[in-house]
């Protein structure tokens, strides 16, 4: 067995199979999904967001520079549920004085940093990142999150010959639901 | 979240705890609540996965409840629950839309017999001048104006109450609902989205409306003279007398409406005979002789009888002004919106026909202690629950317990002789009724202003067509409006989207506060009115014709002037014989006119409207 072959990225998603010689060079981009926003302003002038609380939730999608094998996309037509842990972080400021930072889905892992970028112990637990102490200034909290994520569009790969490189693109939604 | 929850029955309580939605994965859907006609009947659609294979229809249950938990809730609610009515369309699409009817099982009888309770029948005695709570549900129906099979129709007991049913989309309960006043007012004010409010005022009411009602009925006396006085004759000529006396029937005068209903030969008793002396050559040698002449005197009875018919109508016109405040009109200024005849006076309209059968269903009839029916041409009260007999009977079997007991019908009008109705009682109950339904025409279409807007979800679950919104919009006239909601369409995007479509309407009414009746006036619920009716022709005093002496009666060549003349005629006998004893009588004729009409009117003060949108703030604040 080789050893130290592992695959180069930081997603965690059993399902993609990511493994040696997958996962070079991905772009992962993380946004809300586009229905999160109906934005009508009422008589007054006054904006609000006509869509539930329910919809608040992620699109992630993973496309590939030159990789050189693609992940397990066989069997991942859309509507193919799986979860993932992307290697993005999403930040929370705890104000002076706080203690603990609430983020939207579960916690895989986290970190926080004063703004000099001093480490502060902290735990998880859930969604929440507790510090151990107060915060004596404003500590930042990045946190890797863990998601359900449905398969919204046909995935793509491309399969360059002559340089035998491929590249490939998968779309994915939250799934939501309570 | 959302959730559909099939029910196993229409009434099960929900469950919070148990609150699931496992029927289907629903996409969207819409909650609709709105008045048509005299009805408000919500529903409510969901758009689903089709469940193909599966079928849509869950095992027997066909109520189902759509609930929501906001994050701001603490259970889930109930928004709206419902049968699952109608087979959807496009039943092998990806998506089926699924229709619920908020109604419970039966929905038509169950408002057909609530409606039946607010029918006052002829059974009260109506009390003109008794306060306004005890005449108030006899002013609000009277069956007068509506026909023997009215119940068919449970909107038209609402024909005078400003009121519409109304079934509630959560709890299924059935109530009504003022057209335009409620319990609860929403005040929006500029909670509106998107477009500004979208304004209509039409049809407006004319400044003048009118109902005529028309109450014709045959005016009827007959009977005999409750003077029957024995009489006495004493007469030479007893035999002509006697032959000639008339048979009852005959009748008196020719074509006047009086008959003779007895008449009589008590006894004819001798008198003392009288001697009296002839003379002249027709006598011969008897001349100068005397001849015996036997008076008789007789005892007799007479009663008159009458037959009086009046074929009689009255035309009642009641005109009600607007109310409302100035805006431009056309041209017409008087609208009549209803002509009604009503039924006949003189028939228990209000008493049901007995039947062995439903017509319809074919279900034996089943009576209880109480109620009552017409048979055989009369009126009946059941003393004894049983099923119907197959014909109708007082008494099942011989010695069986009695079934029915006679009671007095229940004319609107009791005494047939009267020459007039709507100043008797029961017309004033009429009259005050036609005043009601005329006020609910004018309410309903004053309420001329709609106006249609969208609102977010949250702010609109709760409301319902027995509540009203305040909106505020500086583009409406006057920067703002009241109205009752006619419509509510709560919209549960596919996208996410919550809104909700409202439509209020509103009254542009003037604000006056109610009158009260001053001398000459008077008053049913809010309308304060003046009469005016013209006397009554009475040509015949129909209720006198029981007591009316003869215009002539009287005896000629009587006994007394028979002898007078006979005592020096010398002929007696030829004397008496050209002056026979009569009876003379005659009463006045009854005179019949085709027709007689009588036009009476009765004028409304404006009604109390409330200011609910100013179409006039150029006529400064109110």
């Amino acid at each position: 067995m080789m050893t130290g072959y592992t695959s180069p990225t930081a997603i965690l998603a059993p399902a993609l199979g990511f493994g040696w010689q997958t996962g070079f060079d991905l772009s992962v981009e993380l946004s809300p999904i586009a229905a999160s926003a109906r934005i009508v302003r009422n008589w007054n002038g006054i904006a609000k967001n006509l869509v539930d609380p329910e919809f608040r939730l992620f699109a992630l999608r993973i496309s590939s520079g030159d990789d050189m094998r693609p992940p397990a996309l066989a069997n991942m037509w859309p509507g193919t549920v799986f979860s993932i842990v992307p290697p993005n972080e999403l930040m929370i400021v705890i104000p002076t004085g706080g203690t603990s930072a609430v983020f939207p889905r579960s916690v895989h892992s986290a970190r926080a940093l004063t703004t000099g970028f001093d480490d502060i112990s902290s735990s998880i637990s859930g969604k929440t990142v507790t510090l151990s102490a107060p915060a004596v200034e404003p500590v930042r909290v990045y946190a890797r999150l863990q998601y359900e994520v449905i398969v919204t569009e046909p995935w793509r790969e491309t399969y360059r010959e002559a340089d035998a490189s491929s590249q490939w693109q998968l779309m994915t939604e939250e799934l939501g639901g309570i | 979240m959302f959730g559909l929850q099939y029910i196993p029955a229409f009434d099960t309580p929900f469950d919070p705890q148990a609150a699931v939605d496992d029927a289907y994965f629903a996409l969207s859907g819409s909650v609709i609540e709105q008045r048509v006609g005299r009805k408000i009947e919500p529903y409510f659609k969901v758009t689903v996965e089709n469940p193909g294979v599966a079928g849509f229809m869950p095992t027997s249950n066909k109520y189902a409840i759509l609930w929501e938990k906001r994050q701001s809730d603490p259970e889930p609610v109930v928004v709206a629950r419902g049968r699952l009515v109608p087979l959807p369309t496009g039943m092998s699409g990806t998506t089926i839309d699924l229709t619920y009817r908020c109604l419970p099982p039966s929905a038509d009888d169950v408002l057909t017999a609530v409606a039946d309770l607010l029918r006052t029948g002829e059974a009260v005695a109506y009390d003109p001048d008794a306060p306004a709570a005890d005449r108030e549900d006899a002013e609000l129906y009277d069956p007068l104006f509506y026909s023997a099979d009215s119940s068919d129709d449970p909107e038209s007991a609402l024909s005078a109450r400003p009121e519409i049913w109304r079934w509630d989309r959560a709890t299924l309960a059935l109530s009504r609902t003022h057209l335009v006043e409620s319990d609860i007012l929403h005040t929006l004010d500029f909670e509106g989205i998107e477009n500004p409010p979208e304004l209509t005022v039409s049809n407006p009411p004319r400044p003048s409306t009118r109902i005529r009602i028309i109450a014709s009925w045959t005016q009827v006396a007959k009977g005999r003279q409750t003077v029957s006085e024995p009489d006495a004759v004493s007469t030479y000529t007893w035999q002509d007398f006697l032959q000639s006396f008339p048979q009852p029937g005959a009748s008196i005068g020719s074509d006047t409406g009086w008959t003779l209903a007895e008449a009589e030969i008590e006894s004819v008793t001798n008198n003392t005979p009288n001697w009296l002396g002839i003379s002249g050559s027709k006598f011969g040698s008897a001349s100068g002789g005397q001849v015996q002449l036997q008076s008789k005197t007789i005892q007799f009875r007479l009663t008159a009888a009458y037959d009086y018919q009046q074929a009689r109508e009255e035309l009642l016109d009641i005109v009600l002004p607007s109310g409302l405040q100035e805006i431009p009109e056309e041209d017409d200024q008087v609208e009549t919106v209803e002509v009604i005849t009503l039924a006949a006076l003189n028939i228990d309209g209000s008493t049901p026909e007995w039947e062995y059968e439903d017509p319809e269903t074919l279900e034996q009839r089943h009576y209880d202690v109480g109620d009552e029916v017409l048979a055989a041409g009369k009126a009946w009260t059941c003393l004894f629950e049983h099923d119907a007999t197959d014909t109708f009977r007082i008494r099942d079997y011989d010695g069986g317990p009695l079934l029915w007991e006679r009671r007095e019908k229940r004319a609107p009008m009791r005494d047939p002789r009267s020459a007039r109705f709507f100043d008797s009682d029961r017309g004033v109950r009429a009259v005050r009724h036609a005043i009601r339904r005329l006020y609910r025409a004018v309410l309903e279409r004053s309420q001329c202003a709609t106006t249609t807007f969208t609102v977010p979800w949250e702010l609109a679950r709760e409301i319902t067509c027995e509540d009203s919104c305040r909106i505020r919009h500086r583009r409406l006239p006057g920067g703002e409006l009241v109205g009752k909601v006619t419509a509510i369409e709560l919209v549960i995007g596919e996208d996410g989207v919550r809104t909700a479509n409202l439509t209020l309407a509103s009254i542009p009414g003037s604000g006056s506060i109610a009158p009260i009746p001053g001398s000459g006036q008077q008053q049913t619920g809010d309308i304060v009115y003046s009469t005016s009716y013209r006397g009554v022709r009475e040509p015949v005093n129909a209720f006198a014709l029981a007591t009316q002496p003869p215009r002539i009666y009287a005896f000629e060549n009587a006994w007394s002037a028979q002898h007078a003349a006979a005592v020096g005629s010398g002929d007696p006998v030829g004397t008496i014989g050209t002056m026979p004893t009569r009876l003379r009588i005659a009463f006045a004729p009854l005179r019949e006119e085709d027709l007689l009409t009588r036009r009476m009117s009765v004028t409304c003060l404006p009604p109390p409207l409330p200011k609910q949108i100013n179409l006039r703030p150029d006529l400064g604040e109110p």
